[in-house]
């Protein structure tokens, strides 16, 4: 876990979803928190494997009909 | 060929057509020629953009768009979209697959207009797709920002540009647009949200970001306040962005666990959305300088109401959709009581201000009553106002803009700016000649049956689909099926008018002659729900503004919590009933 301890306050909570008896959250800044017993959040390690579906939601949203330059992004 | 009495704009400028020739050639784009010519004389028309702007745009079209054909479905970049702009290869391509489908089922109007439609979303891309500005899509802290905001706009400024708005858009604050049809509700909500029209916020997000961002900034004071106006814009984009991955993502969810993820992610991304959306008009509110008049408290309250509808109506459209459960919906209307009712103290306070606000003598106190409307607390100070100045003002704070005030005129006021009415656009002449580009190259490719000098006497024949071609294409996925264009009853205003001349040629057919039928009864009947003798522009908008309003007094009641529990129910009951008619999950983008 990284950034331990931060309240909602200080997240911008986009959504909030519950797997496995374990509640994450996404923020604004595309980040998945898991919040524990005391409504503290916790930045969720990249090798979480439960977080691995929740990672296409924090993804920049493809476009389906735009197919650009390979140098363009 | 017959026509309709119109209220059609008049786009066509020779001025910009002269530029506009210099640009796009028959040797560059063949039988497209006129077809762009005319997505560039509406954008330049509908967005008020300066010759010089279009110059800019055209000269940015050339460099990006070097053909525009109808392929098969699997040359597409993704096989569900309609349309693509290939930027690696400098084309465009239309789903030929897609519209095969609908090319003998609709009149030529509906089919061409569709068709046009899914161009111009192309062409916009195109425009605004350069190396050095990347339309609403760019880098942010050195990441890609994503579509979301940029497909959002581009669909709902190509469908602004294309198709009528009726009674149906009118009602629903919005349009229904064929691409990214469960969000592009978002340009409506953001245009309320800071106090913009639909055509000012269009205008400036089919530019690209910094247009977009600079309208924003216009509606606040600058510094801290348009600073934390920042802050809310990237919520609501992140929340946009949190739905278009759930509704979009190339990897629907496969199991049941993965179903149920998706429905918390959704529901409670756009619980934020239409939450942020609500902050974000309250904060707008208290900062701008504007004076508190009847015209304020108009606006105010048309922004209100509008952005409630908006999250009444594509929430619905969610659940239906069986994207999000009827009990989330509700707690959607749950967490947005505070932020609603925050603005609904606004309306209060300047209801108050207005109505009564020639009772406050003191000028100090009239000053502060201002800036308490402004804030939304003047409520609280009901009960010195009342002992002071005889002032009353309801103590209990509303969630709904008709439980305020049953003066829905307010509404119907401002309503007229955002929604034209009936056809204003003629699409005729555009969708024909798109629609006779695309059967000519079908007839080419033998996907459609060419006519013979014989058959062509007969008015009855019709261009057949080639049996043993059908075959080698992809079967048609039954699940798409709403995507066809079809008669839709409420859209009686866009009605398909029978080309005499392609008739002749047996381009029609009689199911065609059926369906033209069946419209033109669904005409006569919605000209009888006209007031009689009132066939004006002008009196027009006051019947779709009559209807939005009715439809107000009515559904926004569904909001209040508490005391009509009869209400919800109904409510939940309705949406069950829905279901039977539930509406197809379409993939497409464009």
């Amino acid at each position: 876990m990284e950034e331990t301890n931060k309240t909602a306050d200080e997240l911008d909570i986009i959504t909030e979803c519950t797997i496995k008896g374990r509640t994450f959250v996404i923020t604004a800044d595309k980040n998945i928190y898991e919040k524990n017993k005391d409504n503290k959040y916790c930045r969720c390690s990249k090798d979480d494997k439960e977080t691995e579906f929740l990672k296409r939601y924090t993804q920049p949203p493809e476009s389906l009909d735009i197919d650009f330059r390979d140098d363009d992004r | 060929m017959e026509r309709k009495e119109t209220n059609e704009k008049a786009y066509y400028s020779q001025s910009l057509d002269r530029m506009l020739s210099k640009y796009i050639t028959r040797e560059g784009y063949g039988d497209f020629t006129t077809i762009l010519k005319e997505i560039f004389h509406r954008r330049s028309y509908e967005f008020e953009f300066s010759e010089e702007q279009m110059e800019r745009e055209v000269a940015n079209f050339v460099k990006n768009v070097k053909s525009i054909g109808f392929v098969p479905k699997e040359e597409m970049s993704s096989p569900t979209a309609i349309g693509v702009y290939m930027s690696k290869t400098s084309e465009i391509k239309i789903n030929q697959d897609h519209y095969l489908r609908g090319v003998n089922i609709v009149s030529d109007e509906v089919f061409g207009t569709k068709l046009f439609e899914t161009l111009t979303h192309e062409v916009y891309h195109a425009i605004t797709d350069t190396k050095s500005e990347l339309g609403l899509m760019y880098y942010k802290n050195g990441k890609w920002r994503g579509a979301a905001l940029n497909e959002v706009f581009t669909e709902t400024a190509a469908n602004r540009t294309c198709m009528h708005r009726g009674a149906k858009e009118a009602e629903q604050y919005r349009s229904d647009t064929d691409g990214y049809p469960e969000i592009t509700f978002f340009t409506n909500l953001l245009a309320a949200s800071i106090g913009a029209s639909e055509k000012e916020i269009l205008r400036g997000g089919a530019q690209n970001r910094k247009q977009l961002m600079e309208l924003i900034e216009s509606k606040f004071p600058t510094g801290k306040p348009y600073n934390e106006a920042q802050k809310l814009f990237d919520k609501l984009e992140a929340s946009l962005d949190t739905v278009y991955n759930a509704r979009y993502s190339k990897n629907m969810p496969q199991t049941e666990e993965e179903k149920n993820i998706q429905e918390q992610i959704l529901s409670g991304a756009l619980s934020t959305m239409y939450q942020t959306a609500f902050e974000l008009a309250a904060h707008q509110i208290e900062n701008d300088n504007k004076e508190i008049t009847s015209e304020s408290l108009a606006d105010l309250t048309y922004r209100f109401s509008k952005m409630e509808k908006i999250m009444e109506d594509s929430s619905a459209t969610f659940e239906r959709w069986g994207a999000i459960l009827p009990e989330s919906r509700q707690k959607i209307f749950s967490n947005t009581v505070n932020a609603r009712k925050a603005l609904a103290s606004k309306v209060i306070g300047y209801d108050t201000i207005v109505k009564q606000g020639m009772k406050i003598t003191s000028q100090r106190d009239l000053e502060t009553s201002i800036k308490l409307a402004k804030r939304g607390t003047l409520p609280k100070k009901s009960h010195a106002l009342s002992q002071r100045y005889g002032i009353n003002i309801s103590e209990v704070t509303p969630l709904s803009v008709s439980a305020i005030t049953d003066d829905l005129e307010h509404e119907a006021y401002v309503m007229r700016e955002d929604f034209d009415n009936g056809r204003q656009w003629n699409n005729i002449d555009v969708a024909i000649v798109i629609k006779r580009a695309f059967v000519s190259d079908m007839e080419r490719k033998g996907l459609i049956h060419k006519p013979s000098a014989i058959e062509l006497q007969k008015t009855d024949e019709l261009p057949i689909i080639d049996l043993g071609k059908t075959e080698e294409l992809p079967i048609v996925d039954p699940d798409k099926t709403e995507e066809l264009p079809v008669v839709d009853p409420d859209k009686t205003e866009e009605l398909p008018v029978v080309d005499g001349e392609l008739k002749k040629k047996g381009i029609f057919t009689k199911l065609n002659d059926y369906i033209n039928t069946i419209v033109t009864r669904f005409k006569n009947r919605n000209q009888q729900k006209l007031p009689q003798g009132k066939e004006t522009r002008e009196d027009n908008s006051e019947y779709y503004a009559s209807l939005a309003t009715k439809s107000l007094e009515s559904t926004l009641d569904k909001y209040i919590v508490g005391p009509q529990p009869k209400l919800k129910i109904e409510n939940m009951k309705d949406s069950n009933e829905l279901k039977t008619n539930e509406r197809v999950q379409d993939d497409e983008g464009r």
